[in-house]
């Protein structure tokens, strides 16, 4: 435990080496969220509400979604480098270190640009609580909700990279299928069709940890819903995402370098 | 539980998928799924005990790597057993790390921006190293390989020399039984070189650390190996001591003779014609000095008689052949296997 | 004064084509690769798509495009889109983790020609995947996807042509600004949501509110996509598109043309990491 505590803060040093990359990093997360609000902008001029929801209902998703993708970059965006870590035998290193694998390539590389999603998505969750006028102790839910969204979400990430170790050469283009499958957490997903409601449900559950809550705090479904579908929804991730992990590594070994 | 390594007709094929040239062709093979394999090391059967230094050589792509990413437990054989330390590598990864410690000389360890300081730090509390072990490999480390002026740098910024002794010491901190060193010594000057041995030496005369080191410089092998395993094509050419290697594979010797004064008349040729009957050549090319080279065949005291008999001898030394030598002719004259 | 003969222009070219065609056929190696992230545009896509379908839904008439309109609008425009994803900043981030970058900038090709080789390389492969995805849209949405008529076609082909020069210019930018940073990925991804917006990707800029539409087309990102889309879906009479066409062709000079001096002003400074 200590290892990993000292570990994540000289990852962070060792990023943080690099102070013009920091700032522009958290300038572009933030101009890439302002570009997502700008379609939203786009979007709500043309039609009063999506699939049932109003714009400010619309922005929980988005704020939520935001946050979710913040701390997942903050803590576990380490997967985002295994294509190069493959490819340069850095991960031959990782197998003979005494230390979870999975854990140690996830906190290998937070991302510090993580702290401008982080903070869109704050302020954009502010915006929509006090403009539909959301109990304030609900709050309370929210750093579960995100926790939960991280697990969900880098644990697909997880299964996408595992699956896909040896084959995707040097670029990280299928982690990014992930990441705009995320995407789909920033509309309601009444809007979509069937097959992709329960994709985004069941297969890869984004939606049982950000759409079930937002459904929530506009007056939906149950506090119990809302609190254990993104549990559950985290739990199996977690899992399926570390049973993944380990398949890969017995696939990797086998293969040779 | 004496035996640090352990390896029983281990084997290890890959199997690729078969690339095309040209750009229509790669088109073509971008539908297929053919796959073509590749024997990297077979039949291997080898036992190493604890406190050896094992040199393990063989030309480029003779499998050298792929034995130690099996014995590490990186790659799972594909035929044979392997244990080390009474542990299955690739089954026990995680149990094995802990007392194993690799140098990769092509891949190093140390995380590129944050100074080698803070990695030490880092891989003392990744391997829970003890105190007085820690104290004292990490001194040795900072001293023998004289890491002290550039220990605060970040990593990016040393030169190869610096990282690569940064590397090894940082795999050696916790003192692991057995060092597996792939190429340690690879673009270093003569005078790194000489610390990365000595600090090898003197790690396993403290620890008795088991070392396996592959290396393309033999002189590494010479300071540090008392056995040797030479791989060819995947294959075990030889494994035994060191010593017997070059007595075994090194075809002859060589006298060097100084002489006191000038040649007098006639002596050489009568010393001529005294070895008339032995196998050997005599070259006088160079004033007031002899060399004669001689074959398995020759008898040494003889030669040496006749020599003190018929020329003012002021010093006489007899040399086997380099390591560096016998090497290179033996990888000229392996031939495939059939 | 030099000696040294100078490659003629012909033989400049062949080199730059020889290197277009090893770029995709190294691509090619990594067919899962390029599949995948095929995938990962058309989710992309496929949201902007639902999202649109949604809003005709709650608005049968938001704009001065229909349903129909829209619809062929997006997916000619994701085509196009995905024909000029081109891997340059990626390609050349490895090149400077890897310290490989000093030996690029020594080629006698020239630094700028290397590069646009190998982008040239990539719309090979995007080519390849691009055709059959085109057929399936033609098999779902038939002829309202085809090109107005044989002039449009033509000026569409060339307008995409230029498009690529855009597209590349704004990405050879990037490179620059990764020879100072650590990874260029930063402002990669500043472009890359740019152009999520102000290329037309999500919508033609008639559907964008008035201020937004004022920015969008001060901007060169429109220039990649719209402006071939419309032009090939015959949204716009010649006269109209040649007027488009010279503003891409002024863009795309213009982006090529600021990128070397920028890379020759880095060189002098001698600030380049991992040479």
């Amino acid at each position: 435990m200590r290892f990993y505590f000292l570990f994540y803060r000289t990852a962070v040093k060792a990023i943080a080496e690099y102070r013009v990359d920091f700032a522009v990093g958290v300038v572009t997360a933030v101009a890439m969220q302002l570009a997502a609000l700008g379609f939203y902008w786009v979007v709500f001029s043309r039609a009063p509400g999506l699939g049932g929801w109003k714009a400010s209902e619309v922005l929980l998703l988005f704020g939520l979604t935001a946050l979710v993708l913040g701390l997942s970059e903050l803590l576990s965006n380490g997967i985002w480098w295994l294509p190069y870590y493959v490819q340069d035998g850095q991960l031959d290193r990782l197998l003979i270190y005494p230390v979870d694998s999975l854990t140690f390539v996830l906190m290998s590389r937070p991302e510090l640009h993580a702290l401008g999603n982080l903070a869109t998505g704050a302020v954009t969750l502010g915006i929509a609580w006090s403009t539909l006028g959301v109990p304030t102790w609900m709050l309370l839910l929210v750093p579960l909700w995100v926790l939960c969204g991280s697990v969900v979400y880098t644990g697909a990430l997880v299964v996408t990279g595992s699956l896909m170790l040896r084959v995707v050469g040097p670029w990280a283009s299928h982690l990014f299928t992930m990441h705009q499958l995320l995407n789909t957490s920033r509309y309601p997903l009444s809007m979509y069709p069937g097959w992709l409601r329960a994709l985004v449900m069941y297969v890869v559950p984004f939606g049982a940890a950000i759409f079930v809550p937002a459904d929530f705090l506009r007056g939906h479904g149950s506090l119990l819903g809302a609190v254990l579908w993104p549990i559950a929804g985290a739990l199996a991730s977690g899992v399926v995402a570390k049973l993944t992990w380990n398949a890969a590594l017995r696939g990797y070994q086998s293969t040779g370098s | 539980m004496n035996t640090a390594i352990l390896c029983e007709g281990l084997g290890k094929t890959y199997r690729r998928r078969k690339r095309k040239e040209g750009f229509w062709a790669g088109l073509r093979a971008y539908f297929s799924f053919e796959t073509e394999e590749l024997a990297a090391v077979s039949e291997l059967t080898f036992r190493v005990e604890r406190g050896e230094s094992v040199g393990l050589i063989g030309e480029n792509g003779a499998g050298k790597s792929t034995t130690v990413k099996m014995l590490t437990g990186i790659l799972v054989p594909t035929a044979g057993r392997v244990e080390t330390l009474g542990l299955v590598p690739h089954g026990d990864r995680r149990r094995l790390s802990q007392s194993i410690g690799v140098v990769f000389g092509q891949k190093p360890q140390l995380l590129w921006d944050i100074p080698a300081r803070d990695s030490f730090e880092l891989l003392k509390a990744m391997y829970r190293v003890p105190d007085d072990v820690y104290r004292f490999t990490y001194t040795e480390a900072v001293e023998r390989l004289e890491l002290g002026e550039f220990l605060d740098t970040p990593v990016r910024l040393l030169s190869l020399g610096q990282r690569m002794r940064c590397d090894l010491a940082a795999s050696l901190l916790h003192a692991p039984a057995i060092a597996f060193l792939d190429e340690p010594t690879i673009g270093l000057d003569v005078l790194v070189k000489e610390r990365v041995r000595e600090h090898l030496v003197e790690m396993r005369r403290r620890f008795g650390t088991t070392i396996v080191l592959t290396t393309h410089d033999l002189k590494d092998i010479s300071a540090t190996c008392e056995r040797l395993l030479v791989l060819d094509r995947g294959r075990l050419l030889y494994d035994g001591s060191r010593t017997g290697f070059e007595e075994r594979y090194a075809e002859g010797r060589t006298l060097l003779v100084t002489l006191e004064g000038p040649l007098e008349g006639g002596a050489r040729e009568r010393l001529e014609q005294e070895l008339a009957g032995e196998e050997l050549a005599l070259d006088f090319s160079v004033p007031r000095r002899l060399r004669i080279e001689c074959t398995h065949a020759t008898s040494a005291p003889r030669v040496t008689a006749s020599v003190l008999r018929h020329l003012a001898v002021a010093d006489l030394t007899v040399h086997g052949a380099e390591l560096d030598a016998i090497v290179t002719r033996l990888y000229r004259n392996a031939k495939p296997p059939a | 004064m030099s000696a040294l003969p100078r490659p003629s222009a012909l033989q400049m070219l062949h080199g730059f084509v020889v290197l277009a065609q090893k770029t995709a056929q190294t691509k090619l190696t990594y067919r899962l690769a390029t599949l995948v992230s095929l995938l990962a545009s058309v989710t992309s896509y496929g949201v902007y798509l639902l999202v649109w379908l949604a809003i005709y839904r709650e608005n049968p008439r938001p704009g001065p495009l229909s349903r129909d309109e829209m619809l062929a609008y997006l997916i000619v425009a994701f085509l196009v889109n995905s024909l000029l994803v081109m891997s340059v900043e990626l390609r050349f981030g490895q090149r400077i983790r890897s310290g490989l970058v000093a030996s690029d900038l020594l080629r006698p090709i020239g630094f700028l020609a290397l590069q646009m080789g190998q982008a040239a390389g990539d719309v090979l492969v995007n080519l390849v995947y691009a055709l059959p995805l085109f057929g399936v849209g033609y098999w779902f949405f038939g002829s309202a996807l085809l090109p107005h008529d044989g002039v449009a076609l033509a000026l569409a082909v060339v307008s995409i042509g230029l498009g690529f020069l855009i597209a590349f210019g704004l990405s050879y930018l990037i490179v620059q600004a990764s020879f100072v940073l650590q990874s260029g990925y930063g402002v990669f991804f500043l472009r890359a949501s740019l152009h999520q917006v102000f290329s037309g990707l999500s919508a033609p800029l008639v559907m964008f509110p008035r201020q937004l539409r004022a920015v969008a087309e001060a901007l060169p990102f429109h220039h990649e996509i719209e402006t071939p889309a419309r032009i090939w879906l015959g949204l716009v009479a010649w006269p109209e598109a040649l007027r488009l066409m010279a503003w891409q062709a002024a863009w795309g000079v213009g982006l090529l043309a600021a990128g070397e001096l920028i890379l020759s002003a880095v060189m002098r400074r001698h600030q380049v990491q991992g040479g």
